[in-house]
């Protein structure tokens, strides 16, 4: 199956600052992949590289197997959500619809309707007025009634109240189990991303800090916990990837491939969130000069 | 996308396509009354008509300059500020006929608003044209013709370009309206003179000839100088410059020193009788009344080429400059 | 139809926490065989969770020979597990809740209740998973 997104030395810059810096991924079709990393650290520039909003600086990228830019073709085939699902405030709800069936040769207008319906979205409302959950399920109706392959939705809960976020969840999974769409969705939050992605992709500092499927994450890092020590002492097949230490014990993030069996290790498993973070703060640590350790 | 232009600027089209009316409406009955002077008015200025011609006229002057500024600025600086570029760009439409479309849309539209008005008011105006004969003059010339629509043309495109630029509406606009007042102004005094080269014609004046004029210097008990007033070689030619000459023909001042006794006691028949011994030449430089059209044509030409580069040049911009 | 909920802070895989929902309730009698699980979509609608999870959770309960999935119909249970054991629920019940009765009236607070039960219990299990591999 053709892969949903294939990077390779994907970059950006804006003047001299690089907003994306040699990323090179391939995320697999048919997953919900979620994109996540502090801000700044180019989430939204590699998801607007991915939908041709902005061209490369460096490298390449292709979607679905075919290049972005490569015409109303390969528009059809993705959908995007910007952040804050910018809608034209002028236009009501039905006006829009109007426009998503005007510029969209696939569009399913009866499954546009139906949804508007169910979402409670009163068709004479002017955008302007809707609330933001409101406007986050306009703009998902334009994106899901193009009949996409591809989703790409870029913080789409991130300025949604709980409920308007967990209704806005449950109406994309119920999508996904419908249909063979595939799923981009980026998030700072690592919480909303934990029920719903089966692969992710960790942005630190502009790069690429972790790619991979989410059983595959969880089954390969481990936390160990022990008397102080100096953590360069571990085997082979084990790769530190962050430490911290108090005054009488050290904590380690180790990717292994096997189990850990050095008795004076306590292994315990680890959430996503924990292996996410500890990615991001060895992206950090490096960065930084000297290198810091945590201490509590 | 042609219904989603028009839903845009819905509310703009209805003003415009009100006071299109309204002006039409004004129009037929100014040129009603004119061609039918009520008994007794005075010279043709004088009536209301003419003041209310005048007045269109100068209303046309500004219709490119707001039609570019509040239709063409927020064709895409509108979009930006939005982030709705994000919406529109990602549909399945390319961003080059969503471009096009649009912009054609909109300021073909905002072309043939300019050009119907102008097309009203010149017929409008024809009597009081016909008597004043001065198609050339800085406050008609750009108000006849179709030069409106090429100014409505470069004024659209400067506004689009200009989002472009600033991707603001309200500084998109200021920009606007400044750079195409400011350039039909520098055309209309520099360079509309230059289009086409001008007649130089020498023409001798003598008494019979109504070349020569007398005027008294103000303040002062006599004359010291004789000023040849011109006067231009036909009605509606566009006179640059007049200038006397001698008999050589080299160009000499157009005050005349010492002054002839006759003038100095000012006996014109006298006067002129003395003058016209001095065998005065007039070297005039001008255009002639029929060229009017080649100037409406070079002119309308370079307004819309203008306005094709600017077309151009917004859309390497959307697609270099990507958001 | 069982109603599934999610414990994220459990750290039990949320596909496993599916496929012992389902044991729960079939060993509790709340589902019985024949009668359908829900479908991918409507678990999914309900909890926000990616479908493959519920399809893995339906898988195992597949393998494990619970339940059968009918191309186009859904998901059905094939046995139940109340059988042998639910007679024996009702006695154990009232036991625990006698001991329950002891343990309180000896002093003990919910938390040293929940530690005194777990330690027997896993030394309880450890001692039985050995006692099978020494047999084995």
């Amino acid at each position: 199956m053709t892969a949903m997104l294939t990077a390779e030395g994907l970059g950006k810059r804006y003047g001299r600052r690089w907003a994306l810096r040699d990323c090179t991924v391939t995320v697999p079709a048919g997953r919900v992949a979620g994109l996540v990393g502090p801000n700044g650290a180019g989430k939204t520039t590699l998801l607007r590289l991915a939908v041709g909003l902005l061209t490369p600086t460096a490298g390449s990228v292709e979607v679905l197997g075919s290049q972005p830019d490569s015409g109303a073709g390969q528009l059809a085939r993705v959908a995007f959500m910007a952040q804050d699902a910018p809608v034209y405030s002028w236009l009501s709800v039905a006006d829009h619809l109007k426009l998503g069936a005007h510029l969209n040769p696939g569009w399913d207008d009866s499954m546009a309707q139906d949804r508007i319906e169910r979402v409670g979205l009163d068709p004479r409302q002017r955008a302007g007025r809707l609330s933001g959950g409101e406007r986050a399920q306009l703009a998902l109706t334009l994106a899901l009634a193009k009949r996409p392959e591809l989703l790409v939705l870029d913080e789409p809960v991130a300025s949604l109240d709980p409920l308007a976020r967990r209704e806005f969840l449950q109406d994309l999974m119920g999508i996904v189990a419908e249909g063979a769409v595939s799923v981009l969705l980026s998030s700072h939050l690592v919480i909303d991303l934990e029920r719903i992605c089966d692969y992710y992709v960790v942005l630190g500092g502009s790069r690429v800090a972790l790619a991979g499927e989410a059983d595959e994450i969880l089954a390969s890092h481990v936390m160990l916990t022990g008397p102080r020590r100096d953590p360069g002492a571990l085997p082979a097949g084990q790769e530190l990837i962050h430490a911290s230490h108090t005054d009488r014990q050290s904590t380690l993030v180790v990717r292994t491939s096997s189990p850990v069996l050095d008795p004076a290790w306590t292994v315990s498993k680890l959430s996503i969130e924990d292996v996410i973070l500890a990615y991001l703060r060895q992206g950090n640590a490096a960065d930084r000069r000297p290198a810091l350790e945590v201490l509590r | 996308m042609i219904w989603l232009s028009w839903r845009q600027f819905r509310a703009q089209a209805a003003v415009i396509g009100l006071l299109v009316a309204a002006v039409a409406v004004t129009l037929v009955l100014a040129h009603l009354k004119l061609s039918r002077p009520a008994a007794g008015s005075l010279h043709i200025e004088s009536t209301e008509s003419w003041h209310v011609l005048q007045l269109l006229g100068t209303a046309l002057v500004a219709v490119p300059a707001l039609l570019g500024a509040f239709c063409g600025a927020p064709l895409i600086a509108r979009e930006l500020e939005a982030g709705t570029q994000q919406l529109a760009w990602t549909q399945s439409v390319t961003r080059n006929r969503w471009l096009a479309v649009r912009m054609c849309v909109v300021g073909l539209a905002s072309v043939a608003a300019t050009e119907i008005f102008a097309l009203l008011l010149s017929w409008a105006a024809r009597p009081a044209d016909a008597i004043n004969k001065n198609l050339f003059g800085l406050g008609v010339f750009g108000e006849r013709g179709i030069v409106p629509a090429g100014y409505a043309a470069f004024a659209f495109a400067l506004g689009v370009a200009a989002g472009v630029i600033i991707r603001r509406t309200i500084p998109a606009v200021a920009l606007t309206l400044g750079v195409f007042i400011g350039f039909r102004m520098l055309f209309s005094i520099v360079i509309r003179p230059l289009l086409i080269a001008p007649v130089r014609a020498v023409s001798s004046l003598n008494a019979r000839a109504a070349g020569l004029g007398i005027s008294n210097r103000p303040g002062s008990p006599g004359l010291h100088a004789v000023t040849v007033i011109p006067q231009s070689v036909r009605p509606g030619d566009w006179v640059y410059s007049t200038q006397l000459a001698d008999a050589a023909g080299h160009p000499i001042s157009n005050h005349i020193s010492p002054v002839p006794a006759a003038c100095q006691r000012v006996e014109f028949q006298r006067c002129m009788s003395a003058l016209s011994r001095l065998h005065l030449h007039q070297v005039v430089t001008y255009q002639p009344a029929s060229r009017f059209w080649a100037f409406q044509g070079l002119e309308t030409a370079i307004f819309v080429a203008l306005a094709l580069a600017l077309a151009g040049l917004t859309f390497w911009l959307v697609r270099r400059r990507l958001s | 139809m069982i109603e599934f909920h999610l414990d994220t802070h459990s750290g039990v895989a949320p596909y496993q926490q599916l496929v012992r929902q389902v044991r729960q309730a079939l060993r509790l009698g709340v589902l019985r065989e024949g009668e359908q699980l829900p479908t991918v979509k409507d678990v999914v609608s309900q909890l926000a969770i990616n479908p493959n999870t519920v399809l893995k959770a339906y898988r195992e309960l597949e393998h494990a020979d619970l339940a059968t999935a009918r191309p186009g119909v859904g998901t059905f249970i094939t046995r139940s597990l109340a059988d042998t054991t639910l007679a024996a629920h009702g006695p154990l019940r009232q036991d625990l809740e006698r001991w329950l009765g002891r343990a309180r009236r000896a002093g003990l607070d919910d938390e040293s209740i929940e530690a005194l039960f777990l330690s027997s219990f896993r030394a309880s299990s450890e001692r039985d998973r050995s006692e099978a591999r020494d047999i084995a």
